[in-house]
């Protein structure tokens, strides 16, 4: 009888949760679904507990089957170090992305060296021919005013700003900038600057000489994409999928804001920059594709209650320009919790996908930490911190049986052999685009796996 | 002769083109100072043209800010939105009349974002220094001001990377400030400023650069590749609130150059050529003309030589039948002997003037010598006064003869005879209304000292030693229809000097006196 009453009891909360979990309304034809999953359900009576909050969008695939107009500025470089065949790549790449717009389209074309020379001045794609021809002219020489470029690039994004068109500039260098404002801070900040007008700025880092934390900054504040290219017969391939990307962007300027009501107390949000104040998370995303999942972590404080009590821990308003009606649109959901005294049943019902993303969230953090002690010349401690991030990433993986999982496990693996000074170059871009790749969710690197 | 004429000839060419060359190199230099003069000011006013812009944009970006701000609120959610959507402001600030912070609320730490607690550290100075709504602004918002940017002003402080702006403005007591997204601010800054081609052609060849406080160059353009450490043209500080911000220019130095290059020195060197040609073809023309009037000269000398070499001998002829057939004419017939004495006397002076002329001549050749014999100096000059006695007696003039050199000694006969006589012709000629001339010989050693003095009008102070010049004749009332050469005295002196004497002008009370001595050894040390 005691059992049976158990499990009545069990399943009663859980039809409680599920029903508080899925409130989410159903739109027709809407471009973004939003879903809302808590780490545990389910949690522990008695004192405070941390819990996560995943906030979770996806892309919708287009129903009229028409994709939003773009508005791309090319911004490449020419300094001295791309003479010979990176030149030439990146104007053979920029020329096969044009190809692939419509004449509707925007694109400009900036190029800079020691100064910045406005190519292609932001114009419809229509006269294809003369954007070819002024690629083609492009020569390398002189120094790296990667700056200027961007804010010459920006500039021409502006011309045709448009809430309703994909607005991504995308950045390629092979060096440091030496002309300007050069520090990962400063370029972020720009980067955040120009997100809040819509703007997204892609970065591709091409050989080995290139500033990976300033291009990453720059692409995680602005929320665009960021490619470590080592060889330049890759870079068609990465402005291959940059192209893809902003052609099949279905929602753009999306705003989240996660209320926690009292008794709740947001803690952080995970891999990401938010406003927390109070009871009040706000955070932002720049571009939502099609296909594309991409999601938020919140952590959370929960304080104590008797068990079986039921307390919605997020209400969560998300807000977005529907590319495909042009109109402004927003989502609502939430989560609760409810209080049990089994320890058994919180495990039992944990969520597997919030505790995969609270893994590689963490596991990005550590591995940030491990980069760090290398940085600082710590190599066995950084040995150390890879190592273990590894092992922890990997019983993580088993655990979840999650492939993603694992194959960050070997890369923190893969890094701790490659901290002597020949190989930590290249290893340090590698890391550093996949901890971008992991804390902004976009697609995995491997070239040949085109996928979300 | 020769390398003296090739050196003044050099120096004829030289110096007024090395005048001129310096002169030119003096215009050019000037006008290099003028043109760099010029295009300083010219890049200085395109500098402050620059400023002017960068002033104006960063205005429309605290106008852009201002909106944002506008309406004015204290309300927190309001603000923060406000701080989380503006690409332009990095945070926002209230402070209150009594100089304490309204927003970001300090007063409860808990509630603070994490950008709100970086921006605070940034901007901590300004709130502890207080004071903020004595400073803000430069006037409150009166009831006559319609706009509100009137009461807007730029903060500038030092923190991290550079220069940070705050912009703030007052309301109602309180005032409301924005920290500025300072990257985005240089973007935009950039955004308006010009890319590597400059439409304007004289500042194609150069390189602008704006610098931050620290010196550090946060854009450039222009084509002109400037080398590292060079030192602009122009420099100039900007104007407040981006004091502390400076342009500069560089620019090859070429492009001074080409300026004056172009035009100036094309002309300069064309002009010095031409004027090389000129001096040089002068030079020349007046070379040939010199040559040509010496080769003519000593053709002439060397025709009158001729010419006196063919009288010699029928003079010589002449003068010793005259001087035979005077010893034939009767005593009496004195009619005959006077006519003889006249032909004689004429053609000793004109073989005189014929010896002089080929001694002359001798002379400009270069074969001037003497033939010393063993003689008595006397003997000469008793020879010379019979040879001039008709003429003398004839003029009335008296001769006084002292003789004092009869030692035999070793010397040229013929040329004291035409020392001599050239002298005693000159007391015939010049000094004849003195009526007297007086002959003195002396023997000291081996040195042979006669006097030759008259009693006539001397010689004029200013000329006594031009009379021993070549072809110098006295000229005055006296000299007139007297026949002479000018060549008498100064074959006299050189041969005198040949003789190792000399032939001098003594100062005298009255008439002329000259002179001569004369190295005779005797015949025995001689030979």
């Amino acid at each position: 009888m005691r059992t049976k009453s158990m499990i009545k009891g069990w399943i009663r909360t859980i039809l409680l949760l599920v029903l508080a979990v899925q409130v989410t309304p159903v739109a027709l034809a809407r471009s973004v679904d939003l879903d809302v999953q808590l780490s545990t359900p389910m949690v522990l009576t008695g004192a405070p507990q941390k819990a996560y909050v995943r906030i979770v969008l996806t892309g919708l695939e287009s129903e009229r089957g028409r994709r939003a107009p773009v508005n791309l500025a090319i911004v490449l470089d020419r300094s001295g170090s791309m003479t010979g065949r990176k030149i030439e790549e990146a104007k053979r790449a920029a020329i096969m992305a044009i190809g692939q717009l419509r004449d509707d389209d925007i694109v400009s074309v900036v190029t800079y060296q020691s100064t910045v020379d406005v190519l292609v001045p932001a114009t419809k794609v229509s006269d294809r021919e003369a954007i070819y021809q002024a690629i083609r002219r492009i020569t390398a020489d002189g120094q790296t005013a990667l700056f200027a470029g961007v804010s010459k690039g920006a500039q021409e994004l502006r011309k045709f700003l448009d809430r309703n068109r994909v607005n991504t500039l995308i950045l390629l260098s092979d060096g440091l900038a030496n002309v300007g404002p050069s520090s990962p801070g400063e370029l972020g900040q720009l980067g955040t600057s120009l997100a809040r007008q819509g703007m997204a700025v892609t970065t591709i880092g091409l050989g080995l000489a290139y500033n990976e934390d300033l291009m990453t900054r720059l692409a995680m504040a602005s929320d665009g994409n960021h490619f470590f290219v080592e060889n330049e017969a890759d870079l068609e391939f990465a402005f291959a999928t940059e192209f893809g990307d902003a052609l099949s962007a279905v929602a753009q300027g999306v705003t989240i804001h996660i209320h926690c009501p009292d008794g709740v107390r947001p803690v952080r949000l995970l891999g990401r920059k938010a406003q927390i104040s109070g009871q009040n998370v706000h955070a932002s995303l720049n571009q939502l594709f099609k296909e594309q999942t991409r999601y938020l972590l919140l952590e959370i404080e929960v304080s104590a209650a008797g068990a079986g009590n039921v307390m919605p821990v997020a209400d969560v308003n998300v807000a977005y320009q529907d590319l495909q009606t042009g109109s402004r649109t927003s989502l609502r959901g939430g989560a609760a919790v409810t209080f049990t005294d089994s320890a058994a049943v919180v495990e039992q019902m944990t969520n597997r996908d919030v505790m995969i993303a609270v893994v590689s969230q963490t596991g990005a953090d550590s591995n940030e930490l491990a980069v760090a002690l290398r940085d600082e010349g710590k190599i066995e401690e950084s040995r150390a911190a890879f190592l273990y991030n590894s092992l922890y990433l990997e019983e993580a993986a088993k655990r979840w049986s999650d492939a993603r999982l694992q194959l960050d496990a070997d890369a923190n693996a893969e890094a701790s052999k490659n901290l002597e000074e020949e190989k930590w170059n290249r290893e340090r871009k590698k890391q550093q685009e996949l901890n971008f790749k992991t804390r902004s969710q976009r697609a995995s690197p491997t070239k040949p796996k085109k996928d979300n | 002769m020769k390398p003296k004429l090739t050196i003044v000839l050099m120096l004829i060419v030289i110096t007024p083109l090395a005048i001129a060359g310096w002169l030119g190199v003096r215009i050019v230099r000037d006008e290099q100072v003028v043109v760099e003069h010029q295009f300083r000011e010219l890049i200085e006013s395109r500098l402050r043209s620059v400023d002017t812009e960068l002033l104006r944009r960063m205005d429309e970006y605290g106008r852009t800010v201002l909106t944002e701000m506008t309406p004015f609120t204290v309300d927190r959610d309001e603000l923060r939105r406000r701080t989380r959507e503006s690409p332009y402001v990095l945070q926002y600030y209230v402070v209150d009349a009594e100089d304490k912070l309204l927003f970001p609320p300090v007063g409860t730490p808990a509630e603070l974002t994490s950008a709100e607690r970086q921006s605070l550290l940034r901007t901590r100075r300004i709130w502890e220094s207080g004071a903020v709504v004595a400073q803000s602004s430069p006037a409150e918002v009166s009831a006559t001001a319609t706009s509100s940017e009137q009461a807007s002003d730029w903060h500038v402080w030092y923190w991290g990377n550079g220069l940070q702006w705050m912009l703030w403005a007052r309301e109602g007591g309180r005032v409301h400030a924005a920290e500025i997204n300072r990257t985005r601010l240089l973007a935009e800054l950039i955004g308006s400023l010009p890319e590597t081609d400059v439409d304007e052609p004289e500042l194609a060849e150069g390189r602008i650069r704006l610098l931050d406080s620290a010196g550090r160059a946060l854009y450039q353009w222009g084509s002109f590749e400037a080398p590292e450490g060079e030192r602009p043209v122009a420099t100039i500080a900007l104007g407040a609130p981006l004091g502390g911000w400076s342009l500069e220019h560089h620019a090859s130095g070429a492009i001074f150059g080409s300026a004056v290059a172009g035009s100036l020195l094309l002309n300069l060197t064309a002009g010095l050529a031409v004027l090389a040609v000129a001096v040089v073809g002068l030079t020349y023309y007046f070379y040939r003309e010199q040559s040509r009037e010496m080769r003519e000269a000593a053709q002439r000398v060397s025709f009158v030589n001729q010419v006196s070499h063919e009288l010699k001998t029928p003079l010589t002829n002449i003068r010793m039948y005259a001087e035979l057939l005077e010893e034939d004419v009767d005593e009496q017939d004195d009619r005959s002997r006077r006519h003889l004495g006249v032909i004689v006397t004429e053609s000793q002076r004109l073989s005189r003037l014929i010896g002089n002329v080929l001694t002359f001549g001798r002379k400009q050749r270069g074969v001037l010598e003497l033939h010393r014999r063993p003689g008595i100096v006397d003997d000469v000059l008793h020879s010379v006064l019979r040879h001039f006695g008709p003429a003398l007696d004839a003029l009335g003039i008296q001769v006084d003869f002292a003789s004092g050199a009869r030692r035999r000694v070793s010397f040229d006969p013929d040329a004291v005879e035409q020392i001599v006589g050239n002298l005693v012709s000159n007391v015939e000629k010049y000094g004849a209304s003195g009526k007297h001339l007086a002959l003195v010989s002396r023997q000291h050693g081996d040195t042979v000292e006669i006097i030759v003095a008259d009693q006539g009008p001397g010689v004029a102070s200013a000329e006594r030693q031009r009379i021993f010049e070549s072809f110098y004749r006295v000229s005055s009332s006296l000299t007139e229809g007297v026949s002479g050469a000018g060549i008498g005295l100064a074959i006299s002196r050189e041969l005198a000097r040949l003789h190792g004497g000399d032939l001098e002008l003594e100062s005298s009370g009255r008439g002329a006196r000259l002179r001569l001595t004369l190295e005779c050894p005797s015949p025995e040390a001689s030979v």
